[in-house]
């Protein structure tokens, strides 16, 4: 099962995109602050990160920007989900290495369409397509 | 007699004239009639003694040749000549006694009538003597009393004859005394109208002259005088009235250069107090005005009045913009005060004189900096809220799209409406709060326009393609005309096809049925784009304000709402790409919404 972590403030977010992803079929994760998701995605090696850019103790930017320059998680791939939409933070994220940039809000499906779109597969890492053919027989 | 009037003046000089000319008249009837009697002398009194003498003569002559004849032959004959002529003379005689006029006259005709006694005593012894006797008779007594008689007679008429040259002369004398009088009197009475005429002359016409110059003085507008006219006539009336009249004027002329004078200072207060900079120029683009303001944010310290305004102001923009008296939008510029940048809107009014030739050119520079920083303000806390709205409408948006999805369970019919209700309105919330940041990016000039040489065609066939399949479902017959080919302009392609499909959501939006046709043209400079419809049209009332935030025709707010935002974001589109965007629409016959852009190729200012 593809693992997901959803890096949010704000509680209720958390819990419809969670719902939604674990609907879906996906392993779903969750951090609450810039600090816990980077610690969290060394920890669990998610498939996926969903990253809001306004966070406490540690902004998205900064998230982003730390996971990319590490090693064991530059191959993490990071789609913002955010409501900021100013170009330059798009143009920002884009150089930073994000995947996707998602603006709020963003219907079920567009969501699961970009989720599918941009996580981890089989091309990318082999045990990753193994669980991920658990995921579809599941 | 004091006469007061000019009526009784020239009626007292030709009642004197009349008076005069009536004494010419007079005097010529007198003498006239004292001709007429010098005549009538000579012609009475004379020329009936001159008559009496010659016939006396006549009939004594008769007598002396009936004598010849008694002498001679016949008897009876002669003494009967000679009676009758006896009788003749007498007759005549009698006559001249009657009519004695001259000294003298009395004792010849008394002298007369002796000797004719004695001549006719003579002939009865002349008659009664023997024949040859007579002879002797008459030889000696009757022919030297006959040549008496006679000499005598011819004294009297000579004394007549010159008392009758004497009458003459006298008469020629007094007619030649009479044609000098009158022509004495003639050349006084001509002498008096003359004088009259001039005195009448000028004593209308000097103080008619003084008014005349009084007149002049206040055409020049000189209220400083008096007219002198002394007279009390109705002149001397017109000139105490011209007098009176002067008086006003200067007491109105004081008035109002007060007047004026509260008006300039009132004004030059306000120019002067105006916190915004204001300047005044005149066609040839001297300064004429300028105040306390202007010359503080130009850092002007002299006198500049009458120098050119580039000389003074080293802001060729600004002069650029003065400097073309055709009407325009307001601009704003940015200039520097206190080494802080400020934000100007500059408006030009042109003062045009009642001959409505251009004079002056008054030019206000308001500093709105405070304005833009309030607007900033305002976008910036716009921006905030939709951001702070996107979160909740996320959670909102994707919970209840779960829940209608039935994954958390199953729904019935009544919880679907009501959840699908609620979803439609997150939806219609998302919608605006995207409105709402697009168009405070675009106010705040946050969005960078990408402006590139873009076929308008190619644009709107784009464009549309998505909205065919809505149009079909509600019958309406949406058609690209694509009338003409080649159109590029100079635009941002994305933008524009925003505003194109804005303007064809619209359309479909209130229509139903019926058609959406959307054309695009070259005019000239620019790009002509059109979204013609035959939908329900848009009340004139709301024809200027649609383009503002939040207006939506009519009051319907029924789901075929819009955000009301559309067109404003519109406008600032086709505004940022120096265009025009403006509707024109007939309630019930649908609406043409149509903008204009700069044709690739004429952009950059070169505006037409």
């Amino acid at each position: 099962m593809s693992k997901i972590l959803v890096v949010d403030d704000e509680k209720n977010i958390r819990l419809v995109v969670g719902k939604s992803l674990e609907k879906a079929g996906f392993d779903v994760y969750y951090a609450v602050d810039g600090v816990q998701a980077v610690e969290k995605a060394n920890d669990i090696n998610p498939d996926l990160v969903l990253l809001d850019l306004r966070l406490p103790k540690m902004n998205g930017f900064l998230v982003l920007e730390a996971l990319k320059s590490d090693t064991s998680t530059e191959d993490i791939p990071v789609m913002i989900l955010s409501a900021l939409s100013e170009e330059d933070d798009v143009q920002r994220v884009i150089s930073l290495g994000a995947e996707d940039f998602l603006v709020k809000p963003i219907s079920q499906s567009d969501l699961l369409s970009a989720v599918e779109a941009n996580i981890r597969t089989e091309a990318t890492n082999g045990q990753e397509e193994k669980e991920e053919e658990n995921n579809n027989e599941a | 007699m004091n006469i007061k009037t000019l009526k009784g003046k020239i009626l007292l000089g030709f009642a004197v004239m009349i008076l005069i000319l009536a004494g010419v008249v007079g005097w010529s009837i007198y003498n006239f009639e004292s001709l007429s009697n010098a005549i009538n002398d000579i012609l009475v009194e004379n020329y009936r003694s001159i008559k009496a003498s010659d016939s006396m003569v006549e009939s004594i002559e008769r007598q002396d040749s009936a004598l010849l004849l008694l002498l001679r032959t016949s008897e009876e004959q002669g003494q009967e000549i000679f009676r009758r002529n006896e009788k003749e003379f007498y007759t005549w005689l009698a006559r001249a006694e009657d009519n004695i006029t001259i000294e003298g006259e009395g004792a010849i005709l008394e002298k007369i009538n002796e000797k004719y006694f004695s001549f006719v005593s003579n002939f009865d012894q002349f008659y009664n003597a023997e024949e040859d006797q007579r002879w002797e008779i008459y030889n000696q007594q009757l022919l030297p009393r006959f040549n008496e008689i006679k000499n005598d007679i011819r004294e009297l008429r000579e004394i007549n004859r010159q008392a009758m040259v004497e009458a003459q002369r006298s008469a020629n004398s007094r007619a030649n005394q009479a044609i000098i009088y009158t022509i004495v009197l003639a050349l006084l009475v001509i002498a008096f109208s003359l004088i009259f005429a001039f005195y009448l002359t000028k004593q209308i016409l000097r103080p008619i002259k003084e008014l005349e110059k009084g007149i002049k003085k206040v055409a020049d507008r000189n209220f400083q005088q008096q007219i002198e006219v002394a007279s009390e006539d109705e002149i001397g009336v017109l000139a105490d009235e011209f007098n009176e009249m002067i008086a006003k004027l200067q007491e109105y002329e004081k008035l109002n250069v007060k007047k004026l004078l509260m008006e300039k200072e009132k004004s030059e207060a306000v120019v002067n107090n105006l916190s915004s900079p204001l300047i005044v120029t005149d066609q040839d683009h001297k300064i004429v005005l300028i105040n306390e303001t202007a010359k503080e944010l130009f850092s002007i310290k002299q006198d500049v009045i009458n120098t050119h305004f580039l000389e003074v102001i080293q802001a060729e923009e600004i002069f650029e913009y003065i400097k073309n008296p055709d009407a325009k939008e307001k601009k704003t510029f940015k200039l520097k005060k206190d080494d802080k940048e400020r934000h100007y809107r500059i408006s030009t009014r042109q003062v045009i004189d009642e001959d409505e030739e251009y004079q002056f050119t008054v030019t206000l520079l308001e500093d709105i900096t405070r304005l833009k920083e309030i607007d900033s303000m305002k976008s910036e806390f716009v921006s905030t809220v939709s951001h702070e709205f996107r979160t909740p409408l996320t959670s909102m948006n994707m919970g209840l799209s779960m829940v209608i999805n039935e994954d958390t369970g199953e729904l019935n019919e009544e919880q679907r409406e009501l959840l699908e209700a609620a979803y439609e309105d997150v939806e219609r919330l998302t919608e605006l709060v995207n409105d709402l940041l697009d168009l405070s990016k675009i106010e705040s000039g946050r969005i960078e326009m990408e402006f590139d040489k873009v076929d308008v065609n190619d644009i709107i066939e784009k464009t549309l393609n998505p909205f065919y399949k809505q149009a079909e479902e509600k019958e309406i017959d949406l058609k690209f005309k694509q009338s003409e080919d080649n159109i590029f302009a100079y635009a941002d392609p994305s933008k524009i096809s925003w505003v194109i499909s804005n303007l064809v959501g619209n359309a479909l939006r209130y229509a139903d049925k019926g058609k959406i046709e959307v054309d695009a043209e070259i005019k000239g400079r620019r790009v002509l784009v059109s979204v013609a419809d035959n939908g329900p049209g848009i009340p004139r009332e709301y024809q200027s304000k649609i383009f503002d935030k939040f207006v939506r025709a009519g009051n319907d707010k029924d789901e075929k709402s819009g955000t009301g935002l559309g067109l404003a974001i519109s406008k600032e589109i086709i505004t940022a790409h120096n265009g025009r965007i403006w509707v024109d629409s007939e309630e019930g016959a649908g609406s043409t919404f149509s903008f204009y852009i700069p044709r690739f190729g004429y952009q950059e200012g070169k505006d037409e």
